[in-house]
């Protein structure tokens, strides 16, 4: 019975429940935070992520799946790297942009070359730039109007990349008590969500882990800050969204590379262009973009680091075997070849061990004519007069017995 | 017995028309890709619209007539060289037109650089691929035709683009809130003609359809 359930459920459907579930924590904690107007903000998401899928469905005349959360998951990771004070048709918008030309324009799910939240917040972030990026503070209660009248703020990010120095606590970096987008702030809660997603295994540990330690390192290394390498680090981690970006962006499966070394590349890789978008690129957040510009070389990435492993030298037994493994699969290959090999096999052994090849061709030939017979058996008198008249009809093409029906 | 050849000399008919069809079943732009260049970058409104489609109206009639008649005494393999000479020469009297409309610098502001690009683009000299010799008369009628195939797709893209991303239909606001500055940059006129040549693809086949139920039915 649960084996059926699992038939009938869309492919994307316990991954994404996984992540929506983690996902609710952070809307608890911005409702806690903001009042309700960030959940009002991820209703509507929810609402018009089903609706495009309603709507896509009207247009290819295909059935809507309601177990293909995608859509709704996609909605809810873009939602929650908006502010919340974010306007609703915003989110809209951009909920609109993530599903219909970021998921459905490709075909659907798995058919994207980027996931289609980023896509749909680069939009976003290009058509709203004055309003995305500000952010109100933590405990204010704000309006559920359409248009939020509070005191808004620049994120620690934004001011790193102004060049300025942001003036939080570690304890309040870690604990998401900032300034910032409504689910990238929670650091803690963000790595325990990788942590029970790879426990889960919905997510393997390669490409958020060297995602993170790539910006890391960078962040270490070269300090945009003059406080030094550590609150530089510091910063750097815990303020641009790595972590949202690590545990939902970077780990989408379908466009994720398939071995754990093109894995490892394809993180590093985000993580370099991502921490290069924030240093020379118009937005603090440079994630999204290097997502859309490293994602659709990940199946490259896996053609390189799989011819690599092809190369492999083989001992003499293992060379045997594998001859062995291919005269076995050549022989199940072919069932009417086996079928005849076997005959003279046991006419072999009760004869005696020396039969010759002759002898076996001539059993072989044997076997085809009696097969021949059974067929023109079992063929109905009609249709072998029928054959029969076909043949004669294309026998004047052929010279040869032209001239043999002359002659009689 | 004469119903049916009625039948079948309408079908052909049909089939003709769609064939030689540069407005809708054959568009340009839509259907078949060309001038797409000029309509991503440059055609982010109703005005430029206007003033590509002049140009392209002026460019690709003449350049289609006087092409035709030199390229009989030229060797085929000079025949896109010589049409797009034939095109800079046409781009002339099209920027005496558009002068008496537009200051120059208008034009140089609302277009930029694709108006007088236009010279070497296929939307103007994909007929000299064509080893096919045309009548005056030929010629002058598929010129008007892509011409006005053309117009059709960049106005559609022009008024789109502007309506989304400056909130302005010909000038007067049309839009309640905000700009999609999205849609005034290139990869906004990549979107937004994607949308529309599949939208035009649909209505496309809905036509067709529709037309074989009609010849079904009869």
């Amino acid at each position: 019975m649960q084996e059926e359930n699992r038939q009938i459920l869309h492919p994307s459907f316990r991954g994404c429940r996984d992540q929506m579930l983690t996902m609710v924590l952070l809307i608890g904690l911005d409702v806690y935070l903001y009042g309700p107007r960030p959940a009002i903000i991820i209703l509507i998401a929810t609402v018009f992520a089903v609706i495009c899928d309603l709507v896509n469905a009207l247009f290819r005349r295909s059935r809507y799946d309601i177990s293909d959360l995608s859509s709704v998951c996609f909605a809810w990771v873009f939602a929650l790297m908006m502010p919340a004070s974010c306007n609703y048709y915003i989110v809209i918008f951009g909920t609109v942009v993530t599903v219909m030309l970021g998921k459905w324009v490709f075909g659907g799910w798995g058919g994207y070359p980027f996931h289609p939240a980023t896509f749909g917040f680069a939009m976003t972030a290009i058509c709203y730039s004055s309003r995305v990026f500000l952010y109100p503070k933590p405990f204010t209660k704000l309006s559920l109007g359409i248009e939020c009248t509070a005191k808004l703020f620049r994120s620690p990010a934004q001011i790193l990349k102004l060049g300025g120095t942001p003036t939080v606590d570690l304890q309040d970096l870690i604990v998401g008590d900032y300034s910032g987008p409504m689910g990238t702030t929670f650091f803690l809660i963000l790595i325990a969500a990788l942590i029970l997603l790879i426990v889960h295994r919905e997510f393997s540990w390669h490409a958020s882990g060297s995602f993170m330690l790539t910006c890391a390192v960078w962040a270490f290394l070269f300090p945009r800050i003059n406080a030094g390498h550590v609150r530089s680090l510091m910063y750097e981690v815990l303020s641009g969204g790595i972590a949202f970006a690590a545990v939902y962006l970077v780990n989408e499966p379908t466009i994720l590379p398939k071995t754990p070394r093109a894995k490892l590349i394809y993180g590093a890789s985000v993580g370099i262009f991502s921490m290069l978008f924030t240093r020379i690129g118009v937005y603090a957040l440079g994630n999204c973009f290097a997502l859309l510009l490293v994602s659709p070389l990940s199946t490259f990435l896996d053609n390189v680091t799989e011819r690599r492993s092809r190369v492999y030298v083989m001992n003499a037994d293992e060379i045997e075997a594998s001859y062995a493994e291919m005269s076995t699969a050549e022989a199940e290959g072919s069932p009417a070849a086996s079928e005849s090999e076997q005959e003279p096999a046991a006419e072999e052994t009760q004869e005696g061990s020396d039969a010759s090849d002759d002898e076996a061709e001539a059993v072989e030939a044997e076997a085809v004519a009696d097969i021949g017979e059974s067929v023109e058996e079992s063929v109905p008198e009609e249709e072998v007069s029928g054959e029969a008249a076909s043949e004669e009809e294309s026998v004047p093409d052929d010279p040869d017995r032209n001239g043999e029906e002359e002659e009689q | 017995m004469s119903k049916d050849r009625k039948r079948s000399r309408l079908n052909l008919s049909i089939e003709e028309f769609r064939k030689e069809d540069l407005i809708f079943n054959n568009n340009p732009v839509f259907v078949s890709g060309l001038g797409l260049a000029a309509l991503i970058t440059a055609v982010d409104s109703v005005r430029s619209a206007f003033i590509i489609s002049v140009a392209v109206f002026i460019m690709s009639i003449i350049t289609r007539i006087i092409g035709n008649i030199v390229c009989k005494y030229i060797p085929e393999r000079l025949w896109i060289m010589s049409y797009a000479l034939i095109a800079c020469m046409a781009y002339i009297p099209s920027l005496l037109v558009l002068e008496r409309m537009y200051s120059l610098n208008a034009i140089r502001i609302a277009v930029g650089i694709y108006l007088p690009m236009l010279v070497a683009d296929s939307m103007v000299i994909s007929r000299a691929e064509i080893p096919l010799r045309e009548t005056f008369m030929q010629s002058t009628v598929f010129g008007l035709r892509s011409a006005v195939g053309f117009t059709i797709a960049a106005f559609l893209v022009g008024s789109v683009r502007e309506v989304l991303g400056k909130g302005t239909f010909i000038g007067t606001p049309a839009v309640i809130h905000g700009n999609l500055k999205i849609f005034l940059t290139v990869c906004g006129g990549f979107i937004t003609l994607s949308l529309l040549s599949a939208l035009w693809q649909r209505l496309i086949s809905i036509s067709k359809s529709f037309s074989a139920r009609g010849g079904d039915d009869k």
